[in-house]
C-alpha cells in the first residue's frame, strides 16, 4: 500500500491528474471532515478542502519524502484550517444563521436563497453532531485542531507534532488547555441543557428524547 | 504528589500511556483527592462525548473542483509562452535599445547643456559658422588652418559624415575643447545603428513567421 501511495505521488508530481484523483479519494474524508471541524459549516470547509488540495498538488514537487504523504498533506490541511481562522477571527461580526435577528419590528429569521430550506439541517444531520460541533466552535482554534486530532480523529502524539509542527512539550500543554476548556464548556452546556428539559416539562411541551 | 503535578501528567493518564511509577504515584494522589478524582472523571465524559463526532461526507463536487482548477492551470502554463512571443520580446526590446542608444548618442548640440560652458559657447559659435558653409568656405579654411590636432581623424570623421548636421560637429571637431568626444561619437553612433537596426528587423522578421506558423494551432 505504501509503495503504491509513492507511485501514485510520483505520476502526479509528472501531472497525472488521474492520480491524484486516487489520492483525494483516499484522503478527502479525514481531510473533509477536519475542515468541517475548524470551519463549522459545510461551505467554508469545501472551500477550505479545496484550497489544501489544490496546494497540495502545486507543492508535490517538494515533497521529498522525509515524512509520510499523509503527514504532508495534513499540514497543508492543518495550515490552511489555521490560516483561514486568523483571517477569519479579523471579520467584524459573524450573523448566526440559527439565531433569529431582534429588530424593531419584531424577530427576523435569516434565511438563505435556494434549495435548501433550513441550512441547519443541511448542515448536520443529528442534534448531537450540532451540538458537538457548537462546542468545538467555543475553543479558539489552536486549541481546537488538538482536541479535534487526537480525541476525535485519534492522530498520536508523534503524528500531530510532526504535522502541526510543534514540540511535543508544546503539543501536550496545549492538549491540556484545549481539554480542561472542553470540559468547562461541556459542563456548562450539560447544566444549560438540564434547565431547558426543566423548563419544556413545567410548560407541558412534549419532547422525545 | 500534588495537584499541580497531577496536571502536568494529566494529558498522558487520559490517554492510557502514563506508566510505571508515574501512574503508580498519580493513582495513589487519585485515591485520596476527591477533587482530582472528579475532574478526571468530567474530563472523561467531556471527551468521551465529543469522541462520538462522525466523520462528515465531503460534497461529491470536492474532487472534481480541484481537478478542474488544476487542469485549467496546467492548460494555462502550456500555453503561457507561445514561442513567438518569445521573439516579440526581444525585438521589442532592441527596438528600445534602439531608441535608447540613439538618444544616449546623440550629436553634442543636443547635449550641449552638458557641456562645460566654454565648450558650449565654442560650439553655438561654430554653429553659426557652419550655417553659412557654403557660402563661407574662407571661413572654413580659417577654421581648418588654425586645427591644432591631427587632420587625418579630422577627414575620417568629415569623410563619414553626410547632410549639413554631420558637417556641423565634424566642424567642431576643429575646437580645442571639443575635439576629442565629437571625434569618438560619430562613428560610434553609426556603428550602433548598423547592429541593431538589422538585427532589430531579423527579430521582427522571425516573429512574424513564428506567429504565422502558431496561428492554426491557437
Amino acid at each position: 500500500m505504501q509503495y503504491d501511495e509513492l507511485d501514485l505521488v510520483n505520476r502526479c508530481r509528472g501531472g497525472d491528474l488521474a492520480a491524484y484523483d486516487q489520492i483525494m479519494q483516499q484522503y478527502e474524508k479525514k481531510v473533509y471532515s477536519l475542515c468541517f471541524r475548524m470551519a463549522g459549516n459545510h461551505d467554508d470547509a469545501a472551500d477550505l478542502a479545496q484550497e489544501a488540495f489544490l496546494k497540495a498538488f502545486r507543492a508535490l514537487p517538494s515533497f521529498k519524502g522525509e515524512s509520510a504523504f499523509a503527514t504532508w498533506l495534513y499540514r497543508i490541511v492543518t495550515n490552511t484550517c489555521l490560516d483561514e481562522k486568523r483571517r477569519v477571527s479579523k471579520r467584524p461580526f459573524l450573523v448566526s444563521l440559527d439565531k433569529k435577528l431582534e429588530t424593531e419590528d419584531g424577530e427576523l429569521a435569516l434565511t438563505l436563497p435556494g434549495d435548501s430550506p433550513d441550512p441547519l439541517k443541511f448542515t448536520l444531520d443529528g442534534e448531537l453532531q450540532r451540538e458537538i460541533q457548537a462546542l468545538l466552535g467555543k475553543l479558539p482554534s489552536d486549541q481546537r485542531i488538538v482536541v479535534v486530532m487526537r480525541d476525535i480523529d485519534g492522530y498520536s502524539y508523534e503524528e500531530m507534532a510532526d504535522t502541526l509542527q510543534l514540540s511535543m512539550g508544546t503539543l501536550k500543554s496545549r492538549l491540556n488547555r484545549a481539554r480542561s476548556k472542553l470540559r468547562e464548556l461541556y459542563l456548562r452546556e450539560q447544566e444549560h441543557f438540564r434547565q431547558e428539559v426543566h423548563l419544556k416539562e413545567k410548560g407541558g411541551w412534549s419532547h422525545d428524547m | 504528589m500534588t495537584c499541580e503535578q497531577l496536571q502536568k501528567n494529566i494529558v498522558d493518564y487520559l490517554d492510557g500511556v502514563l506508566a510505571g511509577d508515574a501512574l503508580t504515584v498519580a493513582e495513589t494522589h487519585l485515591s485520596d483527592c476527591e477533587q482530582c478524582r472528579q475532574e478526571i472523571q468530567e474530563l472523561k465524559q467531556a471527551l468521551a462525548w465529543i469522541k462520538q463526532a462522525e466523520d462528515m461526507t465531503p460534497p461529491v463536487t470536492l474532487r472534481r473542483n480541484v481537478l478542474t482548477q488544476l487542469e485549467q492551470e496546467a492548460r494555462k502554463k502550456r500555453h503561457r509562452f507561445p514561442s513567438w512571443l518569445n521573439h516579440a520580446a526581444a525585438a521589442a526590446a532592441v527596438f528600445m535599445m534602439l531608441v535608447a542608444g540613439n538618444l544616449a548618442l546623440q550629436s553634442p548640440m543636443k547635449l550641449a547643456s552638458e557641456a562645460p560652458p566654454s565648450v558650449m559657447q565654442e560650439e553655438v559659435k561654430m554653429f553659426n559658422s557652419s550655417a553659412n558653409d557654403t557660402e563661407a568656405p574662407e571661413e572654413q579654411d580659417f577654421l581648418r588652418a588654425s586645427d591644432s590636432g591631427d587632420t587625418q581623424n579630422y577627414d575620417i570623421s568629415s569623410a563619414e559624415a553626410d547632410g549639413a548636421h554631420t558637417s556641423t560637429t565634424s566642424v567642431s571637431a576643429t575646437g580645442d575643447n571639443g575635439e576629442q568626444t565629437t571625434k569618438r561619437i560619430i562613428p560610434y553612433r553609426i556603428l550602433f545603428n548598423l547592429v541593431s537596426i538589422p538585427l532589430f528587423l531579423l527579430l521582427a522578421l522571425l516573429t512574424l513567421r513564428k506567429r504565422r506558423e502558431a496561428m492554426p494551432n491557437e
